[in-house]
């Protein structure tokens, strides 16, 4: 989207005097029902393609009624979920030049929805994911539809009970649910807040909602499993527990077994916060089955990934290398984040085994991955791994001045559990570095977060060792790697 | 799209002289998606669509803000402008079905009893 300002207010001026008083020329409404009552006539048989109009203009309009008729529906349906498809495809093939608003990734993601809506609930799980998938994508687009979306969120906050903050419907609601998933790793505490304001609206909202689809209950299960999300990887166990029964309630009401399933994959990576990997062990193979019946191959791999994981941390490496090295291959074509911690597990392995270059290579393919995807907090783990790798080799100074990175973006992230960890590590590192009084302060600013996150009571005697050898001015080693075992289970 | 621009008279400070062809580009990248967006969003007719966004642009002409994106801007006054309307109509129906005589109200029951 190209940016002119002062020409566009002045060609408003311009455009408002030059058509005072007289007819704009619009679409008329009948020629476009017409169009596209004839264009419906050829999707079982062609499909619907932009030469078959007389202009890009009206390949718009024509598909910008359909959507609205298609949105409309009252019922599942299967001719909805094709003309749909046709609508989307149609689009798809529409060059994206002259397009000041981006209408064609509002109108991609407006056909990905009502497809995504219709298979499901049509009962045909892998499809809706797909088309979940596909609605993502579109949604990711700049548009002018979305930057308006999420100014409305923003402004709207905390004013839950507002008339008009959400009346996008579930459409709007289906958009901030997709941005909030997006932003939880991008950045958890912002997508923490929002997806808060989210479910509070969406209390109010969907009160207000004819929703003959019953869409209400997931969406407010979905927004739910959001905050959950967003605690967890603030390490706020607790808080996330909580909002995952509550979400857990919203989806057993609808009994919707692919969002259940779905859910059950998040309780499942808050037990590996809380490292509990033996829970995990019994459950994860079981929920990846589960998943593949119900369509949800994407979600399945990470039940595969989060089993591996769990064998790394029970010392069972060789098990879990082949794991890894299975999803390694799985996930080739992946351009998902899945890849990336695939990779970085994958490369502590080879760190642990001190095959140093094996994990070089590993770790150089993650941190591209993670880049191009624009993902600052696992960035920072890899930064960490990296770090661990150097120690590990003897390289103090290079191991320092990851873990300083990493400490750099947790902060900016805020996300705190994993910002103490990193400097209870790097305050380690200093002391083995000589440099005392640097440690000194690393233990100082994370002890605060350590107390008041209640991250770990069982680390309480090593905090208070650790308190006590910082006031004699005497480092007290044990206590320090006793911490950083606690609290290991966060990084 | 024939749009002609008038000469900018002594009331209409600002307005400079128009290019058709600058009107015609602004028809196609402004005024259509604005028309479409409405129809989208709010299931208006493209005429009434066209109606809002007319008047959308003379809102714009006096409360603009260049800091801030215009595209969005333009979007939302669109947005609310559809929602204004749609409340108007809907409880100008309201209002229309409340106060209608009993005998209108038989006869259209007649009517949907020989529809059905």
């Amino acid at each position: 989207m190209s940016s002119k300002l002062p020409s566009t207010a002045a060609l408003l001026r311009t455009w408002v005097s030059a058509s005072r008083h007289r007819g704009v020329p619009v679409p008329s409404s009948s020629v476009i029902e017409r169009r596209l009552f004839e264009a419906l006539a050829a999707v079982r048989t062609a499909g619907i393609k932009p030469e078959d109009f007389a202009s890009r203009e009206e390949v718009l309009s024509v598909l910008s009624l359909l959507s609205v008729q298609l949105a409309q529906a009252r019922e599942p349906s299967e001719r909805v979920l094709g003309e749909a498809a046709a609508g989307f495809k149609c689009i798809l093939t529409l060059d994206e030049s002259s397009d000041e608003f981006n209408e064609r990734a509002e109108l991609l993601a407006r056909f990905g929805f009502i497809c995504w809506r219709h298979s499901r609930l049509l009962g045909r799980s892998a499809e809706a994911e797909e088309w979940l998938e596909k609605y993502e994508i579109a949604f990711a687009l700049p548009s002018v539809s979305r930057e308006c979306l999420l100014l409305r969120l923003e402004e709207s906050g905390a004013n839950a009970g507002k008339e008009d903050l959400l009346d996008a419907g579930p459409e709007g609601a289906f958009g901030l649910l997709a941005y909030l998933r997006q932003c939880i790793d991008l950045s958890p505490s912002l997508a923490r807040e929002r997806a808060l304001a989210v479910y509070r609206l969406l209390e109010y909202q969907t009160r207000k909602w004819e929703d003959p689809l019953s869409e209400a209950a997931y969406f407010l299960g979905e927004a739910a499993r959001a905050i959950g999300g967003a605690s967890r990887v603030l390490g706020r166990c607790r808080e996330a527990a909580e909002w995952f029964a509550t979400s857990k309630q919203h989806f057993l009401a609808i009994q919707d077994e692919a969002a259940l399933a779905n859910l059950a994959y998040s309780e499942l990576t808050l037990q590996v916060e809380r490292r509990s990997y033996e829970c995990v062990l019994a459950r994860a193979r079981v929920l990846a089955a589960q998943c593949l019946r119900h369509g949800l191959t994407r979600v399945a791999m990470k039940c595969e990934f989060v089993n591996a994981f769990a064998l790394k941390e029970v010392r069972r490496i060789s098990e879990a290398a082949s794991h890894l090295e299975a999803l390694r291959e799985k996930t080739k074509r992946l351009d998902h984040p899945l890849r990336a911690f695939v990779l970085v597990t994958l490369a502590e392995i080879r760190v642990s085994e001190g095959r140093y270059p094996a994990a070089e290579v590993l770790l150089r393919e993650a941190d591209e991955t993670l880049r191009r995807l624009n993902y600052p907090v696992v960035l920072a783990h890899v930064r960490g791994v990296i770090a661990e790798a150097f120690r590990d080799q003897g390289r103090l100074r290079d191991a320092a001045t990851h873990y300083r990175e990493a400490i750099e973006i947790y902060a900016s992230e805020g996300v705190f559990g994993k910002l103490a960890y990193t400097r209870v590590v790097l305050a380690e590192t200093l002391i083995a570095m000589g440099q005392h009084e640097e440690a000194e302060l690393e233990i100082l600013a994370a002890l605060p977060t350590i107390e008041a996150e209640q991250m770990k009571p069982e680390a309480g005697a090593a905090v208070t060792l650790l308190r006590e050898s910082i006031r004699r001015r005497k480092m007290d080693r044990n206590a320090l790697r006793e911490l950083r075992e606690q609290l290991r289970g966060r990084a | 799209m024939t749009l002609r621009a008038r000469r900018p008279n002594s009331r209409e400070h600002g307005s400079p002289e128009s290019d058709p062809a600058e009107l015609e580009r602004f028809y196609r990248l402004y005024f259509l998606p604005l028309v479409r967006r409405a129809v989208r969003r709010h299931g208006m007719s493209f005429e009434d669509a066209g109606d809002i966004v007319q008047d959308a642009f003379v809102v714009a002409v006096e409360k603009i803000d260049l800091r801030r994106n215009p595209r969005s801007w333009l979007y939302q006054v669109v947005d609310h402008l559809a929602t204004n309307l749609r409340r108007k109509t809907l409880r100008r129906a309201r209002l229309v079905a409340r106060w209608e005589p009993p005998a209108s109200i038989e006869h259209r029951s007649r009517l949907k009893t020989i529809d059905e």
